[in-house]
């Protein structure tokens, strides 16, 4: 069953195309990644699912309805975006209690998912004064209060050191052997081939492959492959889109 | 919405700003009573204490901190989007309007409970104060002022919110509320007064009793009419605004 699905999307910002009639499917218990040179339109896509923006055309659903009808979406869908804050003057437990509140969901979460992160510690500290790596997995545990079916993350991978990025495979892996379900969007390809299953690469904002890891990988390294599919030189997919950035 | 409501003020809660512009209007409504009450009827442009108006002026600083609430409410809704922290709250809550609806109720009665802290301050500093100097006051005497200072101060909270909507940038919102009170209003309010009485501004100096000697305001009922459809065209406006946005 596909949890995720976009239809035709399609962004246009200021007469630029981000994303161009961009369809695809998200399977259920599979670790999905979204990948693409920079500006393509990943973080776009990511944000049109989540109803952060409106597309110009097409569809984006979860659980077989759009983000903004879902009855609750916490526990529907856990995100982590790039750019998602922190008021630097909140400590980690009231920026989660924070969303718990809101959202309706137990108090008791916020303790479970910041040891969960391994931030039990640091639970009463400002975010201010938080490293990078820090930030992220934060952010993780801010997608994983409302233990959501769905988990999309864009560059999740970033500011995180060697034995995060090691920690954060682990996580999503048993989290997808579960039965969760994952969208991850990512430009560190090798990182990538050790956790994702299917792919879905763009370029341009417009779809160039949409398969299984293991049949991308069939045609040779995921590199020479991806930079094969990406190449500025290869001519633009179908119709020529915009050079969105990547926002 | 409870729910929302409950978040917004966690939010408030757990950030230091709130308890700084509190401590500010509390200091604030004493120092302008207990200034008013050395100043009245000795300096030009004011009214002696043992006039009507006189009194009223005293009392009216409990309004002090009518403005900080308008800063709290501005930064409310704009600190979301300088600390990008409404990617989490549109997250948690989709249907945009209501977090613009939880953020409207949650800084209108911050407003109303830092309006009633300072009416408190101010009537304690203020007794003692005119006491001093001879005059007699009974609170009913001034109640229309300290009703007319709370209704301002919590419509402030909500224009706060509203124009924090329309006006994402923190620093750019609170320079033109700023600017907009002192400058604009001060000019407009001095050389044209027709026209000064009917801005938010002086709708508010008419709520809560202040006067200089020659200028007419709006009658009490007259003025929190006005006030409160600035505050509803400037939510209303704000709240399109925000659900209608892209949030990247």
């Amino acid at each position: 069953m596909a949890l995720v699905v976009a239809e035709g999307l399609t962004k246009h910002f200021n007469g630029l195309a981000a994303v161009e009639d961009l369809s695809f499917e998200v399977e259920a218990g599979t670790v999905t990644g979204c990948l693409g040179p920079n500006g393509a339109g990943k973080t776009t896509t990511l944000r049109m699912l989540l109803g952060l923006v409106t597309p110009t055309a097409g569809t984006a659903t979860i659980a077989g309805r759009p983000y903004h009808q879902l009855d609750e979406p916490k526990a529907t869908v856990g995100a982590l975006l790039e750019a998602s804050g922190f008021h630097p003057g909140r400590s980690a437990a009231n920026h989660l209690r924070v969303i718990t509140t809101a959202a309706g969901l137990p108090q008791t979460r916020v303790d479970e998912v910041l040891a969960e992160v391994d931030l039990a510690d640091a639970a009463g500290r400002r975010v201010g004064g938080f490293s990078l790596g820090m930030r992220q997995r934060l952010g993780l545990a801010a997608a994983l209060l409302g233990r959501p079916r769905v988990l999309v993350l864009d560059e999740p991978g970033n500011g995180l050191d060697p034995e995060g990025i090691r920690w954060l495979r682990g996580f999503l892996r048993h989290y997808a052997a579960e039965g969760g379900t994952v969208l991850v969007s990512s430009h560190a390809l090798a990182e990538v081939s050790q956790t994702v299953d299917r792919v879905v690469i763009m370029t341009r904002g417009r779809l160039v492959a949409h398969t299984t890891l293991e049949e991308l990988t069939s045609q040779g390294n995921l590199e020479d492959v991806f930079l094969e599919l990406t190449s500025p030189a290869r001519p633009a997919p179908a119709v020529p889109a915009g050079e969105g950035d990547d926002r | 919405m409870i729910r929302l409501v409950a978040s917004e003020v966690l939010k408030l809660r757990t950030t230091r700003l709130v308890y700084g512009l509190l401590a500010a209007t509390l200091a604030l409504a004493v120092v302008g009573t207990l200034a008013t009450v050395a100043m009245s009827g000795e300096v030009a442009q004011t009214f002696p204490l043992d006039s009507a108006e006189g009194v009223r002026n005293v009392f009216s600083n409990a309004g002090a901190g009518s403005i900080f609430v308008l800063v709290l409410g501005i930064l409310g809704m704009t600190s979301e989007f300088r600390h990008n922290t409404v990617t989490e709250t549109f997250l948690v809550t989709p249907t945009r309007g209501q977090v613009v609806a939880a953020k409207l109720v949650t800084y209108s009665v911050t407003g109303l409970v830092f309006a009633l802290l300072a009416v408190a301050v101010t009537i304690a500093a203020a007794l003692p104060a005119l006491g001093s100097e001879g005059v007699d006051v009974s609170l009913g005497d001034v109640a229309g002022v300290l009703a007319g200072v709370v209704v301002v101060t919590a419509v402030y909270g909500l224009l706060g919110v509203a124009l924090g909507s329309l006006i994402r940038n923190s620093t750019a919102a609170v320079v033109v509320a700023l600017a907009w009170s002192f400058v604009v209003e001060g000019l407009v309010v001095g050389l044209v007064p027709d026209v000064g009485r009917w801005f938010p501004g002086g709708a508010a100096s008419a709520l809560s009793g202040q006067s200089l000697p020659g200028s007419e305001l709006l009658a009490p009922v007259v003025a929190a009419a006005v006030l409160i459809a600035y505050a509803a065209v400037f939510a209303w406006a704000g709240n399109r605004f925000v659900v209608r946005g892209d949030v990247t």
